[in-house]
């Protein structure tokens, strides 16, 4: 029998029938009740016409029905595409189509369900609404067995086990595949450096579609321990005064989560007593944060720590008791994954000239979907070419100064300039545009672009932005538009961004 | 009648989340996370705007669903406060 998520999850529905494996804002979800819920869906899905490796998409927030729908896919043998709930319609029907979806489990509340349904009503996907009301969904519950182990489909390791949609360009979407091993591996080298157990209640509020809050779900489910739901931190008091009253052991965030919730001096009058430990990755946050975080929390160990999608998630992290001797650091390799910085010799390296990051483990993708071009720029070898750049200090904690790519990162997103050139180029009166990153006190960086008009034509900055919600998800409309003459370019044509990034800082500091 | 707090408010964020001028985009009743129309960082914005441009400080406490999740609500929220 093969090691899968989906089976340590099971195994802890055994051992852990009666504790709380969810708590909602509604009400707390036992494993035996998520275990049901989950055997459902596999034997639903044991009843379609699937074949082992089709693939199945949700569209859901974080909720026990999503729990219960990925590891029920997996259970019979399937591949899961979560997708970003954000996302417009016209994406979400272009990579239900791209991923060749043949089942999609989406939250009937969605926005832009109408849409998407209308977009996909060629192909034939079946498009499931899951909701207490609708009839399908009420029929795949109720079909919950007991004895649901007998349904399952046993995966091989090398068997297909997620796609996991990164921001690309438009026209070739970059799915990155994930196989049984490299979900599987990653969680137990997490497992090996977290201090997570079954007594542990940690409040999670990042999306489970993306690596890091994937790597969330599937840390905590084996470990038997407990995940209380919180879908947003639009209101950080209240969202804190939950954490207080459900005792919460641990937090996740990015730079962006923490810059909200615990804003404002909020931490002060706030009792986390019951906090062990907090951990925080998606992009660099400032020493300086990270020291106003050690002062607030005092009992609370700190862990900073490095990933990417195409490494399932989790690359590095630094020890909490090196948060300040190594400060800036995303500390050494996890348990099973080895970093190396360029190509060859890694000394010549340092702060003055940094190289690329590499990783080599049985996390590492094994390509994207369907682009094997895309595949073969960042794989070499078994070796993951990271993007970023970095060095090793003199006793091996790696440090990164930078991207080599052109990857924007905001709040949790990463969000690729080319995908908001491709559908800015394509609006009337644009003859040319660039796309950038711009600093931005809470998101990290913000989206910004820099436009020449054609000829005569005068284009109204709202407008573009109102066009670029038609296709695009919201927080990868840019935040600044400017017209200008002509985009800086290389003498071989290549957009200069740096350029532009200079122009607009200057520009600022002369306004 | 639609008041001018209420104007002002429709008018950030149709202009900043959904770039337009058209009122029929936003109900006055309509929550703003539930739509999708901001997110969490969105919504601190919104708390900006209300403290700098509305001239009311938004305490901790009142940052709830109830006083900030639809037009009506901040500016009702807001002329409480002024």
């Amino acid at each position: 029998m093969q090691q899968s998520v989906a089976r340590s999850f099971l195994d802890s529905v055994e051992r852990h029938r009666s504790s709380n494996a969810l708590i909602t804002i509604e009400r707390a979800w036992t494993y035996e009740e998520l275990g049901r819920l989950t055997g459902a869906v596999s034997s639903f899905l044991g009843s379609t016409k699937l074949e082992r490796g089709d693939r199945v998409a949700i569209i859901l927030p974080n909720c026990p029905e999503y729990v219960a729908v990925f590891y029920g896919i997996h259970l019979a043998g399937c591949v899961v595409v979560a997708l970003n709930t954000q996302e417009p319609a016209p994406v979400l029907a272009r990579l239900l189509e791209h991923c060749g979806a043949r089942v999609l489990f989406v939250d009937d509340k969605l926005r832009e369900l109408p849409q998407l349904r209308e977009l996909t009503s060629n192909g034939d996907l079946r498009v499931i609404p899951v909701s207490e009301d609708s009839g399908e969904w009420s029929e795949i519950v109720s079909g919950s067995l007991p004895n649901f182990r007998r349904h399952v489909v046993d995966s091989r390791s090398s068997d297909l086990a997620a796609i996991i949609y990164t921001s690309g360009t438009t026209g070739s979407p970059k799915g990155v595949m994930l196989s049984q091993t490299n979900l599987f591996a990653n969680t137990q080298s997490i497992l090996n450096y977290l201090p997570i157990s079954w007594v542990d209640k940690c409040f999670n509020v990042l999306a489970f579609y993306y690596s890091f809050g994937n790597s969330i779900l599937h840390t905590h489910m084996t470990a038997g321990a407990c995940l209380i739901l919180q879908n947003h931190v639009a209101f950080p008091h209240a969202v804190l005064k939950r954490m207080e009253s459900e005792k919460a052991t641990s937090f996740y965030g990015v730079p962006t989560t923490f810059a909200l919730l615990f804003g404002r001096d909020r931490l002060r009058d706030a009792n986390l007593s019951a906090l062990r430990y907090i951990a925080q990755a998606g992009g660099p946050m400032s020493v300086a944060q990270q020291q106003q975080l050690a002062e607030d929390l005092p009992g609370t160990e700190i862990y900073v720590m490095y990933g990417q999608t195409e490494a399932t998630a989790r690359l590095s992290y630094l020890e909490p008791a090196h948060l300040v001797d190594k400060a800036g650091s995303v500390g050494k390799a996890i348990p099973g994954v080895t970093l190396r910085v360029g190509s060859s010799d890694e000394s010549k390296h340092t702060a003055e000239s940094p190289g690329e990051v590499y990783a080599f483990g049985d996390n590492i993708m094994s390509g994207y979907w369907n682009d094997s071009m895309a595949s073969s720029e960042v794989l070499r070898d078994g070796w993951l070419r990271t993007g970023d750049l970095g060095y090793f200090d003199n006793d091996g904690f790696l440090f990164l100064t930078g991207r080599s790519s052109d990857m924007i990162k905001t709040g949790a997103n990463r969000v690729s300039p080319a995908e908001i050139e491709d559908v800015i180029a394509r609006l009337d009166g644009v003859a040319e545009v660039g796309v950038y990153a711009i600093d931005d006190a809470i998101l990290g960086q913000a989206v910004a672009a820099a436009i020449v008009t054609e000829p005569g034509v005068e284009l109204d900055i709202q407008d573009i932005q109102r066009q670029c919600l038609a296709g695009l998800s919201s927080f990868k409309v840019p935040k600044s538009i400017k017209f200008v003459e002509s985009l800086p370019k290389t003498s071989s044509g290549k957009l200069k961004r740096h350029v532009l990034v200079k122009d607009y800082e200057e520009r600022e500091q002369s306004e | 009648m639609a008041s001018e707090l209420q104007t002002q408010v429709r008018a950030f964020i149709l202009e900043n989340y959904l770039f337009t001028d058209d009122e029929s985009a936003l109900g006055p009743d309509e929550s703003l996370l539930d739509r999708g129309i901001v997110d969490s960082t969105g919504m601190l914005e919104i708390i900006m705007f209300i403290e700098d441009e509305l001239g009311v400080q938004v305490a901790d406490e009142e940052m709830i669903p109830e006083n900030l999740d639809s037009v009506n609500r901040i500016a009702a929220f807001v002329s409480r406060k002024k």
